[in-house]
């Protein structure tokens, strides 16, 4: 630990998932995407938070925590869903530590998943109280966590910004819930998708934010050209500022071909036992119609370009994180090292991920993390974590430069959301925030609480409606048939009640039925898009 | 997010099949919730009920969940489930348990096991019953909205995505103007007007499509589209406008090497709002000792190492190539 660092290496991790939330059926496949997230990703990472804490490591992260995944995570049917998934996986368990008896290895792994769920269930209902919120909160409050918010529902600004007070609303509802949950105003957010455009500069001062998150070329592209590049944030005309990712630290870890995921001795996705055991024995535990899908019960290691898989080996993958670890530490060391000589201010290497590569997609990763931020507090070295808040409080004087409109989807532009496949839905999005507007507007004075409350649920349509995730889905091929219902159902929704309200025949049963379905965004004022 | 749904693409045939039997079964599944809701009114629980379930909640619950719960099989696992948490109960402080597990989670095991008696109010309601009968809905997305509108967007630095329709009653009007055959006399077209650079250029459409995709020379310009209508062989290819997009500026897709004057580097102060000027031509290590003073590419090679800098490849977004400023 250094107390004269000549560099920053700044951790930022952005945990979002679409709102799927569906009181209507327990069928949604797509509802486990949650219950995943929760057990692979968001309580590995508190658990090791928490292990810092008490190890008394100093350590500096930075989340993104999305409105609709704290509107799930709130949720109590969604709270109920999640202990019933457990207990479901605790109980295939105790089904696979006996069936794997008679093998050491796996029946260590067997067990070894046993203890993993009924942690799980255990912090989660008992240390957390089903409120892993206040879980990430408390970090926040320690000084440890720099929670920042993100857009209300995801919905992507180079998409939206033709009526630019859907991304104002976006923004003020992003803010509103954060303050809801965490007390105080964010002074970060991670536009969705990392989609930047200048129009947007306006909103965001609005409503107090500092700073955003773009991707490497929204900085090395800005105009005019930043002097350090990546390796120090600027501030835009309309005075937000920019932090931008480091290249060579996201190669490292990133890449799937070279990258530290795809050590030998990690966890292999790709071998879990809801593919490989018997059918008619994983049956209770696939989906409710019998199609196999991944349960989280992985027996098998990466091994190398083979598909012979050795078994997986938890001392070995440990081993690994820590070797990993330490050629991270060295790399940023000798980065920051070159960095620093040719540059005025200490250079700050800015680390931005998906929350979910640590655990979900990257087993090892909350662990991994963890080693790093022991051995950058206990080992010398030239370098400290750090918050981009915190930097904007050290170094204030930055340079002004516009940043290129862009986003972190591949190629760096809006193909993914802008393409032959998911074209049909934009003018729908369009229709609908120039109607939204024009509701808000005619209506600015309403007083019927049944009118206000039909005017509320139509604001709700429309942002669930705007969701990036939707056309993302379709461009990537996977759950498309979901995707594109529910851009159906949230259009199909907001135009009927937007017909019903003007006729002034509002079907209550209707709004009632919609409105539980969609419970997210409970203090929502349509007012916003006036 | 973005991550995990890439990596599922390797199962993307198999899913597809999946999602469409998942789909199809879905679909049956709102009828049945329909038919039922016309059967059993009393399945709904209204706020009242609610507030008295959290009241007394021992009983209400029992009762309720009893009535709740259409699938027979998840009262079967329930009661699996149950019996299994009163093995494990058991099993906890038996020594039969493996010896492979470590003192931590077995004494996780007796805490949880303990809190389960104190908090047994709290388990009944996680115990709930997590679906419930509600309204069948099916939508599809409207097929026009009756409106003349032309908006573009742009999907990368030199193509723009622009789509239109033009109303009934504009189409009536054009129609009143210039003849019946109108629509069959004349060919949709396009005028691309490029603001920044102040030139234009036309591209010819067909009635088929509402949308298109054009290819622009220029990143980093400001764009608006025309949509009009063009007779192809009356009336001198006369041109009739109908209307014009918004305006649309196309992001830029290269490094601006020569757009910072290095003596001159504007900077702001957060703390106080003041504005200064930097002077980074005197750095000694810039290598270009011909000009006064060197150039942001000089600066970035230091900064950037060899591998990074020759061909600078984004794993998870674009590929992009330093390019060279032309002196």
């Amino acid at each position: 630990m250094n107390k004269n660092p000549k560099g920053y290496v700044s951790f930022v991790l952005h945990a979002h998932l679409p709102f799927v939330h569906h009181p209507e059926s327990d069928n949604y496949l797509e509802e486990e995407w949650l219950f995943e997230a929760i057990s692979e990703t968001y309580i590995p990472l508190l658990t090791n938070f928490k292990k810092l804490e008490e190890e008394e490591v100093d350590f500096r992260i930075t989340m993104s925590l999305t409105p609709p995944l704290l509107s799930m995570l709130d949720s109590p049917l969604l709270q109920r869903k999640y202990i019933k998934y457990l207990k479901k996986h605790i109980e295939l368990c105790e089904k696979e530590v006996i069936r794997t008896k008679d093998n050491k290895k796996i029946n260590a792994l067997s067990n070894y998943y046993l203890d993993r769920y009924t942690s799980d269930l255990h912090i989660f209902k008992d240390v957390y109280d089903c409120n892993l919120i206040q879980g990430f909160k408390h970090f926040q409050d320690i000084g440890v966590l720099e929670i920042i918010t993100c857009g209300a529902t995801h919905g992507y600004f180079p998409l939206l910004y033709v009526n630019e007070k859907t991304i104002r609303a976006q923004i003020a509802v992003g803010v509103q819930t954060y303050e809801k949950y965490f007390g105080k105003k964010p002074r970060g957010i991670w536009l969705p998708e990392c989609g930047y455009v200048p129009e947007s500069d306006k909103y965001l001062k609005e409503f107090g934010i500092e700073y955003i998150i773009t991707e490497s070329h929204g900085i090395l592209y800005a105009n005019p050209t930043p002097i350090y590049g990546t390796f120090a944030p600027i501030v835009s005309h309309g005075g937000v500022v920019a932090f931008g990712r480091d290249l060579e630290s996201s190669r490292q870890v990133w890449s799937s071909v070279c990258g530290y995921p795809g050590d030998y001795n990690y966890r292999e996705f790709y071998r879990d036992i809801g593919y490989d055991a018997d059918y008619d024995y994983i049956k209770p535990y696939i989906t409710y119609d019998g199609v196999r899908v991944n349960t989280g019960i992985k027996y098998h290691r990466i091994t190398g370009q083979t598909d012979n898989k050795d078994i997986y080996d938890v001392r070995w993958a440990m081993d690994s994180a820590e070797k990993q670890a330490g050629h991270f530490f060295d790399s940023r060391e000798k980065q920051i090292n070159n960095l620093a000589n040719h540059m005025q201010t200490p250079p700050i290497v800015l680390c931005p991920y998906d929350a979910e590569l640590y655990g979900h997609w990257w087993y090892e990763g909350p662990y991994w993390l963890y080693i790093l931020f022991k051995k950058i507090y206990y080992d010398e070295c030239n370098f400290k974590l750090i918050t981009p808040s915190e930097y904007i409080d050290k170094y204030p004087d930055m340079q002004v430069c516009t940043p290129c409109r862009s986003s972190w989807g591949k190629n760096g532009y809006s193909e993914v959301w802008i393409n032959e496949l998911n074209d049909y839905a934009i003018r729908h999005l369009h229709v609908c925030g120039d109607r939204m507007v024009e509701l808000a507007n005619t209506y600015a004075n309403e007083t019927d609480k049944t009118k206000i409350f039909a005017l509320n649920q139509c604001a709700r349509e429309l942002l669930l409606a705007q969701s990036s995730d939707w056309n993302f889905i379709i461009t990537n091929g996977t759950m498309v048939d979901y995707a594109k219902k529910r851009t159906k159902d949230h259009v199909g929704r907001f135009t009927k009640l937007y017909n019903q309200i003007k006729e002034d025949k509002i079907d209550e049963e209707f709004l009632e039925d919609i409105a539980e379905k969609d419970s997210i965004f409970p203090d929502i004022d349509y007012r916003i898009y006036c | 997010m973005a991550r995990k749904i890439a990596k599922e693409v390797e199962n993307k045939d198999e899913e597809e099949k999946k999602v469409k039997n998942e789909d199809t079964k879905k679909e049956v599944t709102p009828k049945k919730i329909s038919e039922k809701k016309s059967k059993k009114n009393k399945l709904n629980l209204s706020p009242e009920e609610e507030a008295i379930l959290l009241k007394h909640s021992v009983v209400a619950i029992i009762k309720d969940s009893k009535e709740m719960k259409k699938n027979v099989k998840d009262k079967q696992k329930n009661a699996k489930l149950s019996k299994k948490a009163e093995k494990e109960l058991k099993n906890t402080k038996s020594t039969k348990t493996s010896n492979k597990r470590t003192s931590e989670t077995k004494s996780l095991r007796e805490r949880k096991t303990s809190t389960r008696k104190r908090t047994s109010k709290k388990n009944l309601l996680l115990d709930k019953p997590t679906a419930k009968p509600m309204l069948a809905e099916y939508y599809d997305l409207p097929y026009r909205y009756n409106q003349t509108v032309v908006k573009i967007l742009a999907q990368t630095p030199t193509t723009l995505f622009v789509y239109w329709d033009i109303s009934d009653d504009d189409r009536k009007s054009l129609i009143s103007s210039h003849g019946e055959n109108f629509f069959n006399e004349t060919k949709p077209v396009l005028i691309v007007h490029n603001i920044t650079h102040n030139y234009s250029f036309e591209i010819e459409i067909n009635d088929f499509a509402n949308s298109w995709y054009i290819r622009t020379q220029e990143p980093n310009c400001d764009y608006i589209i025309e949509l009009g209508r063009r007779f192809y062989e009356k009336n001198d290819k006369q041109y009739i406008y109908i209307d014009k997009s918004n305006n649309m500026i196309s992001p830029n897709d290269h490094i601006l090497f020569e757009q910072v004057d290095l003596r001159k580097v504007l900077f702001k102060n957060l703390k106080d709002n003041k504005i200064s000027y930097k002077d980074f031509g005197s750095l000694q290590s810039i290598r270009n000792m011909d000009n006064l003073y060197g150039n942001i590419f000089d600066i970035y090679s230091l900064l950037y190492d060899d591998e990074t800098f020759n061909e600078i490849h984004n794993p998870t977004s674009i590929d992009f190539i330093v390019k060279r400023p032309v002196h």
